[in-house]
């Protein structure tokens, strides 16, 4: 029997036309089924399971208030905070977001760890307005630096209202 | 990219304050609340419904639900879990606010005390 040298052995060639067919083919698979969801990120409330406490709490600063004040189809038609009205556009949020500032003096004021905001939206309201609301209270955002300031980080529901 | 918990058909209000946490929640339960859609994203009709499982479920019927996720938590991380778990709650931007708060008292109900209400990032 007669063995080849392996000097005379020819060379396996890769083919590399239908590999990169299929390098593309699977890119292109994988770009038609990426979906780039938008980050998401959380409020945190604060429900007590027992009823609230109406004792005076030891801090000057007052709890406060806001409400949201809704028609039949959830829409917003007033933002109150302590009962003064606030109105009703994106303007209304950002004079609650100005007042909340000026109730607590200065952010990251040690004083705020103590107050509570409580949110009384009508049952209809939309939820888009209270997240907004709470928003509002807990912080801003500044679009220069991309740095939030934080104001209260406790928020809690007022009992819910009925239907109209 | 994709939070798998996370259900498409629940159109989370936008805020720019919302974002991701620095630290996840050591034990989370996420609750999808919105509208039945089409396939164009268009709502099928008004009343909001908890996706759960891929199955519809009303507010007032998600206690056996409720219940058997805190046995599968409890089985797993021991009987004081639930105090620990915080509630996802991933609601449509249109869900009346009364149906979310008789969600939160739902699972207040059934021993859960931590909520944490989810909203999409905003960029501008």
């Amino acid at each position: 029997m007669k063995l080849a040298k392996p000097s005379s052995l020819s060379k396996v060639e890769i083919p590399m036309a239908p590999m990169i067919d299929i390098v593309f083919q699977l890119l292109i698979f994988f770009m038609l089924n990426l979906k780039i969801v938008a980050p998401e990120g959380n409020f945190n409330i604060n429900l007590p399971v027992s009823a609230p406490s109406n004792a005076p709490s030891d801090v000057n600063l007052p709890d406060i208030k806001v409400g949201l004040r809704s028609d039949r189809d959830g829409n917003l038609v007033q933002l109150t905070l302590g009962g003064n009205n606030l109105g009703n556009d994106n303007a209304a949020f950002e004079r609650l977001n100005a007042e909340v500032l000026k109730i607590i003096g200065r952010p990251g004021n040690p004083l705020t760890k103590d107050i509570e905001v409580e949110l009384d939206a009508d049952f209809e309201c939309q939820y888009k307005y209270v997240v907004k609301a709470i928003s509002r209270c807990t912080g801003r955002f500044d679009q220069r630096t991309q740095a939030v300031t934080r104001y209260i980080e406790k928020i809690k529901f007022a009992p819910p209202h009925k239907p109209k | 990219m994709k939070n798998t918990k996370a259900d498409e058909r629940v159109k989370l209000p936008k805020d720019m304050l919302a974002k991701p946490p620095e630290v996840k929640p050591e034990h989370e339960l996420v609750l999808n609340y919105g509208f039945a859609r089409d396939k164009a994203g268009n709502k099928v009709g008004n009343a909001p419904t908890i996706f759960y499982n891929e199955r519809y479920v009303e507010v007032a019927q998600l206690t056996p639900d409720l219940e058997s996720e805190k046995r599968v938590m409890e089985a797993i991380h021991g009987k004081d879990v639930i105090g620990k778990v915080t509630v996802l709650i991933r609601a449509d931007s249109e869900v009346p606010t009364g149906l979310v708060q008789q969600l939160i008292k739902k699972c207040q109900d059934n021993g859960f005390t931590k909520f944490s209400l989810r909203a999409t990032s905003e960029e501008k």
